[in-house]
Order: structure tokens, then C-alpha cells, then sequence
């Protein structure tokens, strides 16, 4: 149920920055062990999917996606607060396929998963 | 509608007609060549020996098969008996015999049917005048001390012999007689009421030749040369899904698809030495998806070597950017068989999105995919191409006929067809066949233009992380084959915008097409700051992509650390996925393309 409410959420959400909400209650799925991280809900992305970075402060984050030739398909910049941050994962252009996703704070690697991407 | 029914209900039975009810069915059954038991008849060859079997199926529930013999008539300008095994009892008696030798000819009695061949044994005869001429009956006898059963008893395997071209093939190979009896008298009655039991005979019309009485075949060449057709097409294209039709004759006998390896076994296909034959070759890529290969073999890298090619053509052939005589008539968009200015436009246009060059605007899987005789193509040369000679791109090949005789070697084992393939425009073979360094179409090679064919990278920035200081600082810049664009998505004042900067130097021209989420996301616009002598470009396709790049066309280097923005407006509370770049191409001063990482 909390997913369907944030996927309404999203679809009649506008272009605004960034995380959807900051509150615990909404990701128990989510949930990043210690104080910084990268968690999905699996290891598939469907449309408007939801992951939470968790950050130790207000910072900013880049967020890699590889494909499985390591070549970059998009790299996008996202604000985050100190605590979990979840936003909306777009994929209506990508490829479906297998692809790298790494989570960067001013250049070292916080976090990186594969996912495929449907 | 009674009638109806009924006639429906009889329909399984009237199917069923030619076979015997209550008796024996006796099928004549082909069972390939010799070395090869798939083989279809349709394939047989001269010289090729095919196999036959006598194949029983008992219908009668109480008696049993233990003397059968069956008469197979042949013609023996087409085939001759070479031996015969036998699937009899232990202690069976098993016997072949020959009526008459050469000129025994059966005549059928029209008062049973064709094929109740016990009937024909008691009612038809033979006949030895001149029709029965080079005709034989073999009699394929089998007596047994029990049930012989529901078996081949008998299989026959015969010679193919070459008849001549007048010969009639019609039923050369044909069950003529029969008969079947059970001689274990507890299985019978007593008919004559004499006190013992009696030999049953299979009755008269229930004795048939069943599915299959004849044989009738006309016998191919005798051909042992095996056929192959392969097709070079640059890695970037999926082979098997091209595919190539075999006519002969001007009919299709075949389509068959190339396998990853690009090859094709056209050799059960190709049964005369004499007939035409030829290939045509298509494709299963949708019209979609081969405009997308068009449009991705086709990059700016190719527009500007042709703009270098522009600047050197003509001084006497000696001086030229070109490496392979083969890129010329890609080159030549407009068919003037000079590379001229008009060319590099055509092909800047066509990357730029404006318009395309190719015949009729189509991106027909037909007219942008010339395929040449590899040998030809390889040695394809400048001077040939001023002189107008043809490579005859077309996909309609002749292998055989009274012109092409050179195309298939019959005393070989082996043929292989080379085929190789471009894509018009693709001027610096990205996505086509290119020649080896020893063809004779090869010009003097002095940097490849070849992104297989990397030049080996400064050892300062092998393993260095941060690429673009280094080359910022023109540390590999003389050994340079690769260019870097950052690249970052972000929402910035409720716009998603992507934003591109050049990190490289010498780098004359760039290009990149971008997916974006059309569902949410409309493209508003980019904004291009890469300094006022370059020519920028960007194109919204149909499907939504935009095509766009820089070029400086006179070759200079683009400042490094020019940027490109595209701006998008619409629906999404994160920028993550809305946009992705799925194709780059980027040139370099000389003319040589370059690999375009993104970081």
C-alpha cells in the first residue's frame, strides 16, 4: 500500500527537488544499514520505483548508471538531507536490460548495486 | 441432413479406403540414401543409393503372416538392385528372384483397384513386348515357421542411375503383386471340411499396397561440392537477420538465414550445373530499426573525413585522407563520382537531421546496404572509382548461368561466396566490411580510422582517474584516439536540465543522441556554448530522441570545455532516468574519429 501511495505520489508530483518525503514510516522496505548507503527494493527497477539514499549530512550526491559495456547511459545530480532521501527511479528511456548503479559523494564511491532495469 | 452426417461420419473411413479392412497392407517405404538416412527424396542424386523397405501391417486379429511375397517392378535405366536384407524369423526362408531380366512390364486389370495388388497377382498379367523394354520384377519372397509380423521385412537398396533426359521417371519403382498366407493351421478353419485345418489366404482386395505403392523421382545431377555463402557485414549488425533467397530458374527455393558467424549453407539448394541460379539478399530488421543502424553507422566523424577527403581530393590521387579505395563510393552521396563538397554537406545534413541523401529519402534496408563480391571490394581503388567502375551493390547476385560460371568450382569439396557490406555514408567503415592491410584496394594507411584499431595511449593516462586533467594539460594529446563529455541530469528551477562539457582537446566535432522520458518530460530547448566559429545542431526526431552535436568545420579544435545544455519541463520529482544518452561519435582535427566516453 505505501508503494502505491508513493506512486501516486509521483505521477502527480511535479518538477521539483528532490527527495519525496524524509519520514521513517514510508521506507521500512528501504531501510540502509549504518549512518550512509544505497538501498532498492530488489534487484529489479520498474517505472517510478523508489530508493533511498541515506546520507550522514545535507550534501550532494551523483548517481552513475552503467550499462554492462561500463558505458555511462546517465549521471544525474541529487540533493540530499541528512538522513534517508528516496526519489523516484524514471526508465521509460532506458534500454531493459542489466545496468551498474553507483552513488558518488564528491567523487569516492559511497554505494554501487546492479539492478536490471525492466 | 441425415445424409449429411452420415457422409460426415464415413469421411475417417473413406480416408482410410485404400487400405485393407481386414487383410494386410504392404508400404513401399523410402528411407533416405546410403550414409545419410534424412535425405528427402526430392534430393536424391545419381549415383546416390537409396534405400526401400517392404513394410507389412497386419489387419487381421487372428491370423498371422508366415509366407509373403511381394513383386517390386523397376526400371533399370534408372536404378538397379544392389542387395536386400531381410527382417524374417529364425528359420525363415528368404529369397529374391527375378521373373524374367530385362523386359517384363506389368499390365494392370482395371477390375481392382490399382493397388490390390493380391487381386492383380490373380487378375492382371505381364507383359514383354517393346513397352516393357529395360522394366524388371523382382520377387521378394519370405516363408516362416511363425508370424513374420507387422515388420520391414525386406529392405532393398538400389543404385541411382543417370536414364537420360528423356527418360519417364513415373512410377519407376513400383509394388505390382502380392501375396500373403498363414500356414499355422490352429490360427484357420477347416474350409474344405476334409477334418484339418486349412492355409488361409488373404482374401482378393484385401491384400493392398499401402501408403505407398510407387516411387517417382527424377534424379539430380550428381553433384558433391559443398556451398556456402558468407557475409561480411562489420560487428555492429545482427547476421542473423539477414537473410538470402536461393532462385533457380526464377524460382525461390529457398530463404535462409545467415548464422552469428555471417554463413550459410546454400547447398541443398543448388542441384544443377546448368540451371540459373541466384541470390537475393533481405533482411527480418524492421524499417524502424534499420533506420536506427543508418543512423547510428552514419556519424559526424564520416562528415568531417569526408570534409578532409574534400580538401585532397583530386590532386592526381597521391594525397588523400581516405584509406581504402571502398570508401569512395560510400563518399559519393550525391553520385558524382568526384568527392565534393556537396558530399560532406549530404552527410552533414544527414547527421544533423535535416535531410538525408539517400535515394528517395528511404532508408530502405534495399538501397542503403551495398553488398559487393568481398574480392571485388577489397580490391577496389581510387582510380577505379574515378574511372566509374562499377561494384554492382545491388542485392540480386547470379551464381550460375551461362555468363557466371566462375562463381561455383563443382570439382572442389568446397565453395565459399564472400560477400561484404556497407552502409551508404559510412565513410569511415564503423559499421562495414573493412578490406585487410594487404588488399590490393588499400591505400597507404598512415593512423587508422578504425575505433578497433586503437592507438596506444599515453602511459601517463593509463590508470589516471581524473581523464579530463590530464588532457586538459595536453599530456596525451599527440596519441590521443579518445575524447571525454561530462555529463549531469539535474532539476535546476523546476526544469530538468542535461548538461554536456567537453573535456578534451583537439577535438573538432562531437555528436550525441539523447533518450528522454516522453511520458513526462516535453524538450524545451539547448543552449550551445561552444564558441562562434562552430556550426551546432540539434534535431528532435519523431520518436522523441534528439540528435545533436558541434562541429568546427574547418577542422580546428572545439574549446575545451565547451558546454551543451538541453532543457526539458515537465512531471518528475527526481532527475534520475529521465534522460539517457545511448549513441556518441566525435572526430578529431585530422579527421580521425574518436572514441566519445562519457563520464
Amino acid at each position: 500500500m505505501k508503494r502505491i501511495l508513493l506512486a501516486l505520489l509521483i505521477l502527480t508530483g511535479c518538477a521539483k527537488d528532490y527527495s519525496l518525503d524524509n519520514t521513517e514510516s514510508i521506507i521500512p522496505d528501504l531501510q540502509v544499514e549504518g549512518e550512509i548507503g544505497l538501498s532498492f527494493y530488489n534487484s529489479t527497477i520498474t517505472d517510478t520505483d523508489l530508493f533511498n539514499i541515506k546520507s550522514p549530512i545535507n550534501t550532494t550526491y551523483t548517481l552513475e548508471v552503467k550499462d554492462v559495456f561500463n558505458n555511462l547511459i546517465t549521471k544525474s545530480t541529487l540533493k540530499a538531507n541528512a538522513g534517508n532521501n528516496v526519489y523516484a527511479f524514471y526508465t521509460n528511456a532506458f534500454k531493459a536490460g542489466h545496468y551498474t548503479i553507483s552513488v558518488y559523494h564528491r567523487g569516492q564511491l559511497i554505494a554501487e548495486t546492479n539492478q536490471t532495469i525492466l | 441432413m441425415r445424409k449429411l452426417i452420415t457422409l460426415l461420419l464415413l469421411v475417417p473411413f473413406l480416408t482410410f479406403g485404400q487400405s485393407s479392412g481386414d487383410g494386410l497392407d504392404i508400404d513401399l517405404v523410402y528411407k533416405g540414401i546410403v550414409g545419410n538416412a534424412d535425405q528427402p527424396l526430392s534430393k536424391v542424386q545419381v549415383n546416390d543409393t537409396i534405400i526401400l523397405a517392404l513394410k507389412l501391417n497386419n489387419l487381421d486379429s487372428i491370423h498371422q503372416i508366415t509366407y509373403i511375397h511381394t513383386d517390386v517392378q523397376y526400371n533399370s535405366a534408372a536404378y538397379a538392385l544392389i542387395s536386400t536384407e531381410w527382417n524374417t524369423p529364425t528359420d525363415a526362408q528368404n529369397s529374391v528372384g527375378n521373373w524374367s531380366g530385362d523386359g517384363m512390364k506389368m499390365v494392370f486389370t482395371d477390375q481392382y483397384d490399382k493397388n490390390a495388388v493380391w487381386a492383380q497377382w490373380q487378375y492382371g498379367s505381364y507383359t514383354g513386348d517393346s513397352s516393357a523394354a529395360g522394366w524388371q520384377v523382382d520377387h521378394f519372397q519370405s516363408v516362416a515357421p511363425t508370424d513374420i509380423g507387422s515388420v520391414e521385412y525386406a529392405t532393398m537398396k538400389y543404385l541411382v542411375k543417370d536414364a537420360g533426359a528423356n527418360n519417364d521417371y513415373t512410377e519407376n519403382i513400383i509394388i505390382t503383386m502380392a501375396r500373403a498366407a498363414d500356414n499355422i493351421l490352429t490360427d484357420n478353419a477347416d474350409i474344405d471340411g476334409n477334418g484339418t485345418n486349412d492355409e488361409h489366404v488373404y482374401p482378393t482386395g484385401k491384400v493392398r499396397a499401402h501408403d505407398t505403392q510407387f516411387i517417382t523421382h527424377i534424379p539430380l545431377e550428381d553433384l558433391d561440392s559443398n556451398i556456402y555463402v558468407k557475409l561480411d557485414a562489420g560487428g555492429e549488425i545482427d547476421l542473423t537477420k539477414i537473410k538470402v533467397k536461393v532462385i533457380e530458374d526464377g524460382t525461390e527455393v529457398a530463404d535462409l538465414a545467415f548464422d552469428t558467424g555471417g554463413e550459410v549453407n546454400i547447398t541443398d539448394y543448388i542441384i544443377s550445373s546448368t540451371k540459373v541460379y541466384k541470390l537475393q539478399f533481405h533482411t527480418t530488421y524492421t524499417e524502424a530499426e534499420w533506420k536506427t543502424i543508418t543512423e547510428n553507422a552514419v556519424t559526424i566523424s564520416d562528415a568531417v573525413l569526408t570534409l578532409k577527403e574534400v580538401g585532397k581530393f583530386g590532386h592526381g590521387g597521391s594525397v588523400h585522407e581516405f584509406d581504402y579505395g571502398i570508401q569512395y563510393p560510400l563518399a559519393d552521396t550525391d553520385q558524382s563520382n568526384t568527392i565534393n563538397p556537396q558530399d560532406a554537406y549530404n552527410l552533414l545534413g544527414h547527421v544533423i537531421g535535416s535531410f538525408t541523401y539517400y535515394a528517395g529519402g528511404s532508408y530502405a534496408f534495399a538501397t542503403t546496404f551495398p553488398i559487393v563480391k568481398t574480392s571485388v571490394g577489397e580490391g577496389y581503388t581510387k582510380q577505379n572509382f574515378l574511372g566509374g567502375v562499377s561494384l554492382n551493390e545491388g542485392h540480386e547476385k547470379t551464381i550460375q548461368s551461362s555468363e557466371v560460371t566462375d562463381e561455383i568450382n563443382w570439382s572442389a569439396a568446397n565453395n565459399t561466396i564472400n560477400y561484404s557490406s556497407a552502409i551508404l555514408g559510412d565513410v569511415n567503415l564503423s559499421y562495414s566490411s573493412t578490406p585487410p592491410s594487404d588488399a590490393s584496394g588499400v591505400m597507404s594507411i598512415s593512423n587508422s580510422s578504425s575505433p578497433t584499431q586503437k592507438v596506444a595511449m599515453n602511459p601517463l593516462y593509463i590508470g589516471n582517474s581524473n581523464r579530463s586533467e590530464i588532457f586538459g594539460v595536453g599530456v596525451a594529446k599527440q596519441e590521443v584516439n579518445q575524447a571525454f563529455i561530462d555529463v549531469n541530469t539535474a532539476i535546476v528551477d523546476g526544469e530538468v536540465v542535461t548538461t554536456l562539457q567537453l573535456t578534451s582537446e583537439q577535438v573538432a566535432g562531437f555528436q550525441l543522441k539523447l533518450n528522454y522520458d516522453t511520458t513526462r518530460l516535453t524538450f524545451d530547448k539547448v543552449e550551445f556554448n561552444t564558441g562562434q566559429t562552430v556550426t551546432n545542431f540539434a534535431q528532435q526526431a519523431d520518436d522523441g530522441r534528439i540528435n545533436l552535436g558541434s562541429i568546427q568545420q574547418e577542422a580546428n579544435a572545439i574549446a575545451n570545455g565547451s558546454t551543451v545544455k538541453i532543457y526539458f519541463t515537465g512531471q518528475v520529482t527526481s532527475p534520475v532516468g529521465t534522460v539517457t544518452i545511448f549513441n556518441t561519435d566525435a572526430v578529431n582535427t585530422e579527421g580521425k574519429r574518436l572514441i566519445l566516453n562519457l563520464q
